[in-house]
């Protein structure tokens, strides 16, 4: 009897064992992926859409599983999906940011809680926080730009200037590099200048007020795409389009169709691919264990006119 | 009754323990909230952020970096020569690029003949197939600031601290060129040093091609 209990007592903890034994083996065998977050500005942008989709697949494709995060540009949006990025067991965020230094918090939370942060097209203003930060070289961009926009007024006229959001620094940064050009010609004059917040809507409705009050301008320079299309919209209802140029930046998808059909004059090609995927890269080298990243890796800008846009597709190069 | 009068004594020194005790706290709890801890980096950080000056900046690199870097920059006739048979060398030993990019920036010097000055450019002799021009006017771009290699991205707080200290340097460049540009004509042998930009994608190799110097420095020597 004693024997019995004493086999018994074995036999269940034997049988105890067996069962943890194979629900660690069950656990194993389901092999789960790390996870990548891809925190987005807005993804109402076409731009931004291959931003994210490009980082999404590259990240994919290195083995990861990807979520992306649109913050609606509203950095509230934005503190919201890093604090449930924080608490979900992400290993890194690819990051573009609403505001370089409201989004400055955001990035110190994830790091602090061990999350590397990998910003991508805008940067924040803090060299500590993020991991590393790969961005359009805006300013050179919109000097060439700028060259090319004095070129095709030959050398003056008046013109319209229509801002992205403030809070951006790229805003700043192709505004400044547009003027360190332009401003040197005396006979080029700026006769207005406004933010529509990067959004064709409101590009539109901004430049259809500035046409009623400065009807003779000869172009309009905008801080990116989707705001030249909005421009060029108000400058067709105003039956205008032979007498004013449009100047973009970005190189999307209609701007690029637009420059073919000579609807708009120019734009600054970025690479929205490029850094997407160089983000990608860099947050898979950092879990794999590199440390040392450059704190800012400036991807340059290309010129796209209508004599050479044949080398160029949306948001790239032909030979992309 | 004296149980109960050292009773009394034991309460009133336990009450004033209390009261000593509840004191330091909110004292301690009041010079808490009277300042504020912050790591160095940080303030350091923000120090910087406060007290960036373009003009300062420029005005030290133009005094204390600049006279070394001319003495080494690569001789114009060196760069010619490297770019027709050996680009890989100019760009790998001599080449300043930032990023990702295809623009490659480099520091030249040389002692040339003034062969053609029109109003925004000096061409300049030099032996090759290739045209070299200093240009006198409208100076724009990161040419300057990239091809010297003092200048890193990582040290500034932001880009566009970054590009103010190429639009002050460019504007320093100008001022310097304006005492002399009146005096550059034809046939003039100048010295000078100065910067040149190649894109790499636009450069063709066994052609023709026109480089644009930048000049740090331009004297006349007859």
């Amino acid at each position: 009897m004693k024997i019995n209990r004493i086999l018994s007592k074995i036999s269940i903890v034997i049988a105890i064992m067996i069962m943890f034994a194979a629900c660690n083996s069950s656990k194993k065998n389901k092999v789960e992926k790390d996870k990548i977050a891809i925190v987005i500005s807005t993804l109402n942008n076409p731009w931004f859409v291959v931003l994210a989709e490009t980082a999404k697949q590259r990240t994919i494709e290195l083995g990861y599983e990807a979520v992306i995060f649109d913050s609606q540009n509203n950095p509230s949006k934005e503190t919201e999906h890093f604090d449930n990025i924080i608490a979900s067991g992400f290993k890194a965020i690819l990051f573009n940011p609403t505001d370089a230094k409201g989004s400055i918090v955001n990035v110190r939370a994830a790091k602090n809680a061990g999350i590397p942060v990998f910003c991508m097209d805008r940067e924040i203003d803090s060299n500590d926080d993020a991991v590393s930060q790969i961005l359009s070289d805006n300013y050179s961009g919109c000097v060439i730009l700028g060259e090319y926009f004095v070129k095709k007024l030959n050398g003056k006229g008046k013109y319209v200037e229509l801002l992205g959001i403030v809070g951006d620094n790229n805003t700043w940064n192709r505004s400044n590099g547009f003027h360190s050009v332009v401003d040197n010609y005396k006979d080029i004059t700026m006769v207005a200048r406004q933010s529509a917040d990067f959004d064709r809507n409101k590009a539109m409705e901004v430049m259809e007020s500035i046409l009623q009050a400065y009807p003779d301008i000869q172009a309009v320079f905008c801080g990116n795409d989707a705001m030249a299309m909005g421009a060029y919209q108000a400058v067709l209802a105003a039956g205008k389009t032979n007498d004013i140029l449009i100047f973009g930046f970005d190189g999307a998808q209609d701007v690029i169709e637009a420059i073919k059909e000579g609807k708009i004059a120019a734009t600054g090609m970025q690479f929205p691919k490029t850094m997407a995927k160089k983000a990608a890269e860099f947050a898979d080298e950092y879990i794999k264990g590199k440390r040392n990243f450059s704190q800012k890796v400036p991807v340059a800008v290309e010129l796209v006119t209508p004599e050479n846009v044949k080398k160029y597709v949306p948001y790239g190069k032909v030979e992309e | 009754m004296a149980k109960l009068k050292n009773n009394g004594i034991i309460f009133m020194n336990y009450k004033k323990f209390l009261i000593y005790i509840f004191s330091i706290i909110c004292l301690i709890f009041l010079l808490w909230q009277s300042v504020y801890f912050e790591k160095l980096t940080q303030k350091k950080q923000k120090d910087t952020i406060k007290n960036f000056n373009p003009k300062q900046l420029v005005d030290y690199f133009w005094l204390n970096i600049l006279p070394e870097l001319s003495s080494n920059a690569l001789l114009i006739e060196t760069f010619d020569s490297l770019i027709n048979f050996n680009k890989n060398i100019l760009f790998d030993k001599y080449g300043n690029s930032i990023g990702i990019s295809s623009n490659y920036c480099f520091l030249v010097k040389g002692k040339n003949r003034i062969i053609n000055v029109s109003n925004e450019n000096a061409f300049i002799s030099v032996s090759s197939k290739n045209d070299y021009y200093i240009k006198t006017k409208f100076i724009f771009s990161n040419t300057a600031r990239d091809a010297s290699g003092f200048f890193k991205l990582d040290d500034f707080q932001n880009s566009m601290d970054f590009n103010a200290v190429s639009s002050e340097l460019n504007n320093r460049i100008m001022n310097e060129v304006d005492k002399i540009r009146s005096n550059l004509k034809n046939d003039c042998i100048i010295e000078f040093v100065g910067a040149v930009e190649i894109n790499l994608d636009i450069f063709e190799e066994n052609k023709k091609n026109k480089f644009e110097i930048i000049p740090f420095a331009i004297s006349i020597l007859k």
